[in-house]
């Protein structure tokens, strides 16, 4: 039932992800201007005729663009016309909240690609290393994963200057996947000595193929739970960097931006309650999935 | 080697490799490192012609030991670092150790406190709901979401529930314990399962002894050892969660000091905070090693 309901919220964030251009903008998905039928055309809404039409999404609001000419208000509060609500700079709420989406769920995607590669490099490169190369090798991947994820994502952003979300999940990763490949080389450690792969070698396998076919499946359940562990890390991470004004740059909309803002004014319940509870649904789901194989083996 | 000794190495190891990545970091950022220090101390104007900013740059390289090839300035961070000196701050040339230590204890006293209330928690919570019916799936349920909720909404969510008392460094402790203390609860409850199905707990019962003794006295001392890696991470938790907490809750501490040195580009007091962060991790964690091998001989010998 958890597993279910992680994944359905995980579908949902994929969808606003992918979609948010369809889900939030100030331009027509369809339109008719002037008899011709076009696919997203760049004109606005007040460039429409009485004979155009236009297919709108449901909030048809731009997340990026600010309006001075006192269209939207900074800072209202939920309404009919703007669900809710509206920034300091009188952006829609939700439409930055669905495209905030697409930031985190890239963050995510990136750093757990990463790690996942960097778990399993690293992780076979130990357990077939010598004794000393092991030594040496473990001591480095040691040092990596003890250093807090936030920590390293912040020190190591400021001192090269890179806070795009490929750079942040990069950071990120680091850590994770060395504590990862801690536990992908004691798994493969465990493997390739199992009677089966003794078995197989026997039979004249190659190393390759005893790797390929006999041990990584076997390290399968820990990387997927490593995986999701690192995404709801990305998540969290995303959120604490923006926070500290430390994570993509404006005018990127993230769910840590809001949560950022709604500390700079007064705490206000709709910046702040719509953005924490996206991050904490999504990284819990990422964690009930992380903790399913356990629960499940109990 | 003795325990003590490689502590000390440990820790100094973890000090020197931090220096060396970071350095290296920042001879990887785009631009020479004279040039980020003389933008960070804001002493290259936006307009200056080409000439005079080469003039700034080589001027200010010149000051901050900052000219040579990136070997020579590699070698020369370390060498700082290796004698606890590691140079002026970019933004003010104040040393970047003066700079740092200001509320540093108040950071490192609320990181251990957080440790100590976060391990109480996450013990107390299992012992008591191990006793219940269903008590494990509601701790997996809270010990879930505690881990879920982003810092920053805590902080909103203590602001918003007692702004007064919200900001005190208890509030932090108490909102920094949470994720870590549902962790340590995660991980007791697990061990707490598995040993309530083991031969000992069956022959323990056998001989009248009660659940809530055998969680005490035994369960409990064979799940200790297993919580020092945990008592480390908690540590460089509270530590990583400081410059948010801070900030969120407007508390003076290394963690703000921290964000403002990034924010600028003050590479010194960057690698000084988070030096001295990992250096103590590695004490708190090679400390935890210890105190694990002394509570659970066996893993003397499987070292």
């Amino acid at each position: 039932m958890i597993r279910r309901l992680a994944l359905a919220w995980l579908a949902l964030v994929a969808l606003a992800a992918l979609a948010a251009e369809l889900l939030a903008s100030d331009r027509a998905i369809v339109a008719s201007l002037g008899g011709e039928l076009r696919w997203r055309p760049p004109a606005p809404r007040a460039a429409f005729t009485a004979d155009d039409w236009g297919l709108w999404p449901p909030i048809a609001y731009d997340p990026i663009a600010v309006r001075t000419a006192g269209e939207l208000t900074p800072l209202a509060p939920p309404s009919a016309a703007h669900h809710l609500g509206t920034d300091d700079r009188g952006r829609d709420v939700a439409a930055r909240l669905i495209h905030g989406a697409r930031t985190s769920a890239t963050l995510a995607a990136v750093a757990t690609a990463l790690a996942t590669a960097l778990a399993l490099g690293l992780g076979v490169a130990l357990a077939r290393a010598g004794t000393t190369a092991r030594a040496l090798g473990g001591a480095a991947v040691d040092a990596l994963a003890s250093a807090p994820a936030l920590l390293v994502a912040l020190a190591a952003g400021a001192l090269l200057g890179a806070h795009a979300a490929w750079a942040l999940g990069l950071l990120v990763a680091v850590p994770r996947g060395a504590d990862t490949a801690r536990l992908v080389a004691a798994r493969l450690e465990v493997e390739l000595a199992a009677p089966h792969v003794e078995a197989a070698r026997a039979l004249g396998a190659s190393p390759l193929s005893i790797l390929l076919r006999h041990a990584l499946p076997a390290v399968r359940p820990v990387v997927g739970a490593a995986a999701a562990i690192t995404a709801a890390t990305a998540v969290l991470s995303e959120a604490a960097l923006s926070f500290l004004g430390l994570g993509p740059p404006p005018p990127t909309p993230s769910w840590g931006e809001l949560l950022a803002q709604a500390t700079q004014h007064d705490l206000r319940a709709w910046l702040s309650i719509p953005a924490g509870l996206a991050v904490t649904l999504t990284a819990a789901a990422l964690f009930a999935l992380a903790l399913a194989p356990a629960r499940a083996s109990r | 080697m003795t325990a003590a000794a490689r502590l000390v190495a440990r820790v100094a190891a973890a000090w020197l490799a931090t220096w060396l990545v970071g350095w290296s970091l920042v001879e990887l950022a785009p631009g020479a490192p004279a040039e980020t220090a003389a933008r960070t101390a804001a002493a290259l104007p936006p307009d200056a012609a080409q000439a005079g900013r080469a003039a700034v740059i080589d001027r200010v390289a010149h000051e901050l030991a900052l000219d040579g090839n990136a070997a020579t300035r590699a070698a020369r961070a370390l060498g700082r670092a290796a004698r606890l000196a590691p140079g002026p701050s970019w933004r003010d040339r104040r040393s970047a150790l003066t700079v740092a230590r200001p509320h540093a204890g108040a950071t490192v006293a609320r990181a251990l406190a957080t440790t100590a209330l976060a391990l109480a928690l996450g013990l107390a919570l299992p012992l008591a709901l191990a006793r219940r019916r269903g008590g494990a799936a509601a701790l997996a349920a809270l010990a879930g979401v505690a881990i879920a909720v982003p810092l920053v909404w805590l902080c909103h969510l203590a602001l918003a529930i007692a702004p007064t008392h919200a900001l005190s460094s208890t509030a932090a402790i108490a909102v920094t314990a949470l994720a870590p203390a549902a962790a340590i609860a995660l991980h007791l409850g697990a061990q707490l399962t598995r040993a309530d199905t083991s031969p000992l707990a069956i022959a323990i019962a056998a001989r009248g002894v009660s659940r809530r003794r055998w969680h005490a006295r035994h369960a409990l001392a064979l799940a200790a050892a297993g919580l020092a890696p945990l008592v480390a991470s908690t540590v460089g938790f509270a530590l990583a969660a400081a410059p948010v907490v801070e900030r969120a809750l407007a508390l003076p501490g290394a963690g703000r000091t921290l964000v403002a040195a990034a924010a600028s580009g003050d590479a010194p007091v960057v690698l000084t905070l988070a030096g001295a962060a990992a250096a103590l991790v590695a004490l708190v964690s090679g400390g935890a090693q210890l105190v694990a091998r002394a509570l659970d001989p066996r893993l003397e010998g499987a070292r």
